[in-house]
């Protein structure tokens, strides 16, 4: 029946989508409402994204006929998603459906239904959370804690996992105490039918240990993890590196759809630019940003700093265009994003410098 | 049909044949078929830019009269303004081209001529438009110059004239034009944002030197003194330089380089060597975000360099070598310096540009403001001063960003010399907005009040000195200001609060509450006032019997509010008071208020016939206070206006220094704000000048201000605010009349094209004018000819003129002062109120309490004006967005409007001027770009207008409400209608973003036939998407054009009618 329903709806698709502009990528093809482009890296990013996250789930990228379909309908074509009310997107098996560009967290989804087309929420939800990058807007990046155990058991117990708020930590604790491989095995045993009896029982089985167990070892984790911490950053911790002498970094560029590194437009007008950067030495360093922007343009130019050092490392560090902060920032390597507008070209300019901590700061 | 002819035989072969020998033109290849028979080419789009926003200068003889020029260019203009020296404050401007930044000027062509060029990034040229004799330029003439180029020079490369331009593309291409044509390219791979040039290596060629910002680097390009450049050093500067200069600076004979890097707050100075070395590097602090930087020869030779820091909007002199530190900030936020000796003293001034609004002037040594920094401190939410220790002498209040562990808050109390007083540990304080001491239980201790959202707390003070959370007062609103005073006259202190009240997305109501405390300390209402329109500047008067009463901006009009019995406010809107932002009471009865268009002082607030007020600034104004500066024991106006460019703000500061009734300015200053409201004038330190408190990124900064030696702007020129399509000179064919501060004409040539704008100050034109604020055009002779009138704004006075605009027989300018009106704010419509077929002219004024006037005698010149009419129910309009139009269909003009809140709304009309109270036309609301029009012809107007970018005709009989279609197009960004093909029938004319060309648009011409739905025909156009669409005959050739208008870019269509053939 539902094979039949997905015929009828790709029918009905077909019929009310008229022709579609596509984008062809080594692991995704991308079929576009007409008159919306992607920014000149997108395609770029979500095949590194899909390879990367295929070879953390020991598995072959899809490339040929397998690829992932992405659907993008940003415009009237909305109406046209097969998807919750509320959802920006969603999964069909390995076809994907969102407003958003890109939209990795569907794509979590489109590459795990290789294991199961039919996983139960809680660890679906979990891991598309887990592993789907850092948020695409400066202010509003999800810091998430890692919940309690009770929740665990209602999210268990319950509908679809609200925001996978303990969702995601507890697929990233099984992965990182037994393995992806372990994971999967698990994830592939359980369905959406599957009861919290059921969890325990495949949990006994597949990782030798038990639910309470595994809750307990949840709660033991550090209270200020949160969920940027948490994701891996497949792509922003192995974005290219910027070099600088571990003293000053000034950076002063365009950020402008068009231009081979961009990623967007994600909700129409957010484009966000990846690199990495290591600090050698610890120490207090001032950030500031700076932006040169046209009246129209609507979302603002900032620049996040995250450790890609997972819990522990401190939270992320989001500096909007005309602010400035000072920060004690570990030894390591950190993501660093330049975001801005799609719509319209603007100027960012970041300043990352090494102070003395006993000098007063101020503007 | 049948014809005899000579001969008998009836000519029914020839009548039959002939309609076969006709046949109508099809339109060209490229054309596009619109309506009835007309074509349209969509490349054949005529357009000017006279957009004036300066954001590049230059200063040179351009007149060759000996004295160097203002040369402006305008990028979002499109435009080259030069503002002549000598009298009259003559400009001229020419259209260039789209997106016409970078700026240089030289003998190009070799002629001896100095010439103009610009450059147009969209075309990957060089506008280049050649001196001409006397104040001309020729044609403009482009030059490739590579795609995206964004920077041009002009310099000796070769040792012989003429000069090189040197240009840069954004991507780092660098090109030598040598007589314009452009040489190989050197690759930087760099983002270029500065050049300059100078001998850098001493070895007699010139070189250029570029701020690389993305490499914070400035990048030699040496000359090989034949006009070639090669890569030579990187030198090292501060972050992201935007700016350099060259220049002697320590007058060691060698050349010296520096740069503004603007993500350090700092000028980076390089010292050379004379032989490409550099000697000693130097790195000074700037204010915020140094964007441009001048040199400027003084006395003796030496060269003094100065830095715009943009954040603050403020210029430094760079104290290198011996002589002040001077700082001066423009009224208008600038962009770029430039240095010239136009005064022939031997000296070079400094001038600065401003693009919004527009402005050209001079920053000249003079007194000014100038401030010291007393103390800072860090981890700051807010400060605000109170004196809590009750000795007349406020101290700083400091609350913190960080909370304590227990999630209290521990306030400071520090006195002007940073020494601490006190501090309270205090919860639930978040988001203070101010706060009052007060003795609020009577104990002789002074407690403290703060308010935030609808709370008023109370702190009340211990004996050994701390506070502790005493009782709240909730009101219902969001309390914006308080201030202390003797409400029930009892000798104790009370507070009367302001607060904004629930609205429908707008600010509908206000409150005003007093309250009292008890003995023991608690919060008591003693009364409560709802007040149309936002409260603010609450002021506490002495009634005339001897009562307490308050006066108040009412929706930005002075009021009013009896405070004893039944409270209740009255307005003091002396016709046409513009709305204020602010206001405070000087001496006795005096107030000034201060808005947008200045300040304006009112001697006497409460007089039966208050008389008019008087301008004391014409600059746009959001704060003011009244304080000694200059240590006269007189207290002086200290003006502030906020502004925000890319997220920051900034706020400049004005000194006004009174003598008696007069007020004189002085050189202003800018600091870097949080928001508009952050800084506070305040008094901590006992002597007579004030200090300013300034809370940003979280640090406090307590300042000393003073007059001392400082760049006092003297502005020079002002951009017109309007461009009129009107045809100036009866010729039939349509010109622009560009109105402002400076007025002008550029006549048109029929084909679509203008003349150069030919403007000067307004006062040339009209000596008593400051302004003109409006362009009124009709045929008020009714001889078929549109006349212009005029609406003007007096320098010295306060109201409004009107002024007939005609052309003598020399073609020059004659205006007529035909009637002045008490109104600051003035609208005027020409129309026939009255249906005798003679204009009249109604004007609508006030905010808040709208009111109309009516003047009849236009025919004859001999004005005579009525007396005001209330508008009942306007709420809070803007006077200006009224229309006037026979909406009911009663043969008598009603006027309608779009409002934010209710819909469209019309006051219907009595024929006489005077208007019945509004009622709702249609709940539309958001509608703009609106227009009527007889669609279905059934005799009723129906409205075309954008809503949500959605164009929108909503339609109803006269009397029952009207009712929207459902939205014809999508996306649109401009619409209106007209009768393209003159059949009588209106199409609409609407404008969206082209989904075919990236940055383009395209027209949507609809037409509804025999009822139907409408039917678009569309036109791709090659121009970025304009801000309305008109349809006018410029040529009086019977054929209208279709104009695309964005602010001074004009682009138009010339639709033709196929032929017979």
């Amino acid at each position: 029946m539902r094979g039949r329903a997905l015929i009828i709806v790709a029918a009905a698709l077909s019929a009310c989508e008229g022709p579609l502009e596509v984008f062809e990528g080594e692991h995704v093809v991308v079929r576009a409402e007409p008159g919306f482009d992607l920014c000149g890296g997108t395609m770029a990013h979500m095949d590194e994204f899909v390879a990367r996250l295929a070879a953390e789930m020991q598995q072959a990228p899809p490339t040929g006929d397998e690829r992932i379909e992405f659907r993008w309908y940003p415009g009237e074509h909305w109406a046209l998603l097969p998807c919750r009310r509320s959802a920006f997107g969603c999964a069909r098996g390995d076809e994907v459906f969102s407003v958003l560009m890109p939209h990795n967290h569907e794509l979590v989804h489109a590459l795990a239904s290789e294991r199961s087309r039919r996983a139960l929420p809680f660890f679906a939800e979990g891991l598309a959370e887990g592993y789907q990058g850092l948020h695409w807007q400066a202010d509003g990046l999800t810091e998430l804690p890692l919940g309690q155990a009770k929740r665990v058991q209602d999210e268990l117990g319950g509908g679809p996992a609200e925001l996978g708020l303990a969702s995601v930590g507890f697929v990233r604790l099984l992965v990182q105490q037994h393995g992806m491989a372990k994971f999967l095995a698990l994830y592939s045993l359980l369905s959406r039918r599957s009861s919290v009896t059921d969890v325990d029982e495949a949990l006994r089985t597949v990782l030798g240990v038990s639910l309470d167990e595994s809750i307990a070892a949840f709660e033991a984790l550090p209270a200020d993890c949160i969920r940027p911490q948490l994701d891996p950053k497949l792509l922003e911790c192995s974005a290219p590196a910027l070099e600088w002498d571990d003293s000053r970094l000034a950076v002063f560029r365009m950020l402008d759809c068009s231009q081979d590194d961009a990623v967007g437009p994600y909700d129409g007008d957010h484009l966000q630019v990846l690199h990495t950067l290591t600090v050698r030495e610890p120490g207090t360093f001032e950030l500031r940003a700076i932006a040169e922007r046209p009246d129209e343009a609507v979302s603002l130019n900032a620049v996040v700093m995250t450790p890609c050092s997972g819990c522990g490392g401190g939270p992320p560090i989001r500096v909007l265009a005309r602010e400035r902060a000072r920060a004690d920032l570990a030894a390591g390597r950190y993501s660093l994003r330049w975001m801005g507008p799609a719509a319209v070209p603007t100027t960012l300019g970041f300043l990352l410098e090494r102070v003395d901590a006993s000098e007063p700061g101020g503007p | 049909m049948m014809w005899r002819i000579r001969g008998g035989a009836p000519a029914v072969l020839a009548v039959a044949l002939a309609p076969a020998a006709c046949v109508e033109e099809a339109c060209g290849e490229g054309e596009v078929a619109l309506v009835g028979r007309r074509c349209v080419d969509p490349k054949d789009l005529r357009q000017v830019h006279f957009g004036v926003s300066p954001d590049a200068l230059v200063l040179a003889d351009m007149d060759e009269d000996g004295v160097p020029d203002l040369v402006t260019a305008s990028e979002k203009g499109g435009s080259v303004t030069i503002v002549w020296s000598g009298e009259g404050r003559r400009a001229t401007t020419w259209s260039m081209g789209p997106a016409s930044g970078g700026l240089a000027v030289a003998d190009f062509d070799g002629d001896g001529r100095r010439d103009v060029a610009v450059t147009l990034p969209g075309a990957g040229a060089v506008g280049v438009r050649a001196g001409e004799s006397g104040r001309s330029l020729a044609e403009i003439r482009l030059v490739e110059a590579g795609e995206g180029v964004t920077s041009i020079l002009a310099a000796e490369l070769d040792g012989a004239a003429p000069a090189e331009l040197v240009t840069a593309t954004a991507g780092g291409a660098v090109r030598v034009l040598h007589g314009l044509m452009a040489g190989p390219v050197l690759e930087t791979d760099a983002e270029i944002r500065g050049m300059a040039a100078g001998d850098w290596d001493g070895d007699g060629a010139t070189d250029v030197v570029l701020a690389l910002p993305g490499r914070s680097v400035l990048q030699v390009l040496a000359g090989d003194g034949r006009g070639g450049l090669s890569p030579g050093q990187s030198l090292a500067v501060g972050p992201a330089p935007l700016a350099v200069a060259a220049a002697d600076l320590d007058g060691d004979g060698a050349l010296d380089l520096a740069s503004a890097d603007v993500l350090g707050d700092t000028v980076t100075v390089l010292y050379g060597d004379g032989a490409g070395e550099v000697r000693e590097r130097v790195t000074l602090p700037t204010g915020p975000e140094p964007r441009a930087l001048a040199v400027v020869r003084e006395a003796g030779d030496s060269q003094a360099l100065h830095v715009l820091a943009s954040g603050s909007s403020t210029v430094e002199r760079v104290a290198l070598q011996a002589g002040p530190p001077l700082a001066g900030a423009s009224p208008a936020p600038a962009t770029v310096l430039a240095a010239a000796d136009r005064d022939g003293d031997g000296r070079e001034e400094l001038y600065y540009a401003a693009p919004d609004p527009g402005e050209v002037g001079a920053l000249l040594p003079g007194p000014g403001l100038s401030w010291a920094t007393r103390w800072t401190r860090a981890d700051v939410a807010a400060a605000f001063p109170i004196d809590v220790e009750g000795d007349g002498q406020e101290e700083v209040l400091i609350v913190p960003a960080t909370a304590e562990p227990t999630g209290e808050l521990q306030l400071q109390f520090v006195r002007g010399d940073g020494q601490l007083v006190g501090s309270a540990s205090v919860g639930g304080v978040t988001g203070l907005q101010g706060v009052h001491a007060l003795d609020v239980n009577s104990d002789g201790r002074m407690d403290m009040v703060g308010w935030s959202g609808p709370t008023l707390s109370t702190f009340l003070r211990e004996s050994e000195g701390g506070f502790r959370a005493g009782s709240r007062f909730s009101a219902e609103g969001f309390v914006t200001e308080a201030i202390r005073t003797d409400v029930d006259g009892d000798g104790d202190l009370e507070l009367v609060l302001a607060g904004l009240g629930a609205g429908q997305g707008l600010v509908a109501t206000s409150t005003v509450w007093g309250v009292d405390f008890s003995t023991a300390g608690e919060p008591e209402q003693v009364f409560q006032h709802a007040i149309d329109g936002w409260a603010r500047s609450l002021v506490p008067w002495d009634g005339t019997d001897g009562t307490l009463d308050l006066l108040l901006l009412r929706a930005g009009i002075p009021a009013i509010v009896d405070l004893q019995g039944q409270v209740s406010t009255r307005g003091l809107n002396a016709p046409g008071f513009e709305s204020a932002s602010a206001m405070i009471r000087g001496e006795g009865s005096e107030v000034f208020l201060c808005g947008p268009s200045g300040v304006l002082r009112v001697a006497d607030i409460l007089a039966a016939e208050p008389e008019a007020p008087r301008r004391v600034s014409l600059d746009a104004c959001d704060a003011l206070a009244l304080v000694d500066l200059d240590g006269d024991a007189t207290r002086d106006l200290l003006v502030q206006r906020t502004t925000a460019v890319n997220d920051v703000f900034r706020t400049v500061l004005t000194p006004w220094i009174r003598s008696g009734d007069d007020f004189t300015a002085l050189g202003a200053r800018g600091l870097l704000v949080e928001g508009f409201g952050s800084v506070r004038v305040v008094e901590v330190d006992g002597d007579p000048q004030p200090e300013l408190l300034n809370v940003h990124a979280g640090t406090l900064q307590v300042l000393d201000l003073a007059i001392d030696e400082a760049l006092a702007a003297t502005p020079i020129y002002s951009a017109p605010r309007s461009l009129s399509l009107i045809d100036v000179d009866h010729d039939g064919i349509t010109d622009l009349l560009a109105a402002g501060a400076t007025i002008g004409v550029a006549f048109g040539d029929g084909e679509g094209q203008f003349g150069a704008l030919q403007h000067q100050d307004v006062a040339a034109w009209i000596p008593t004018a400051e302004s003109v604020r409006g362009v009124v055009r009709a045929d008020f002779e009714g001889d078929g000819r549109t006349e212009a009138m005029l609406v003007v704004r007096p320098r010295d006075r306060w109201g409004t003129e009107l002024h007939e605009l005609t052309l003598d027989g020399g073609g020059a300018p004659v205006t007529e002062r035909l009637a002045t009106v008490a109104a600051g704010d003035l609208a005027v419509w020409p129309a026939d109120l009255d249906g005798d077929h003679e204009l009249e002219l109604l004007g609508v004024s006030g905010f808040g309490e709208l009111r109309t006037i009516r003047f009849t005698g236009l025919r004859s010149r001999a004005l005579k004006a009525s007396s005001w009419a209330p508008l009942d129910g306007a709420g809070l309009l803007p006077a200006g967005s009224f229309r006037l139009l026979d909406l009911e269909r009663r043969g008598v003009l009603d006027l309608v409007a779009p409002s934010s809140l209710s819909g469209v709304v019309v006051h219907p009309g009595r024929g006489d001027g005077q208007f019945l109270p509004r009622r709702v036309w249609s709940p539309q609301r958001g509608l703009q770009s609106i227009s009527f029009l007889d669609f279905d012809r059934d005799g009723d107007l129906e409205l075309l207008g954008v809503a949500a970018k959605r164009l929108v005709v909503v339609q109803g009989p006269s009397g029952a409400p009207a009712a929207t279609l459902p939205g014809l197009l999508e996306e649109v960004v401009a619409a209106t209608h007209g009768d393209l093909d003159g059949d009588g029938a209106p199409e609409i004319l609407a404008v969206t973003r082209s989904a075919v060309t990236d940055g383009g648009s395209t027209l949507h011409v609809g037409v509804q036939p025999d009822g139907a739905s409408f039917r678009f025909t569309r036109v791709e156009l090659s121009i970025s998407p304009p801000t309305s669409v008109s349809v006018a005959d410029l040529d009086d050739d019977g054929e209208p054009e279709v104009v695309l208008r964005e602010a001074g870019h004009l682009a138009i269509l010339r639709p033709r009618s196929l032929a017979w053939r």
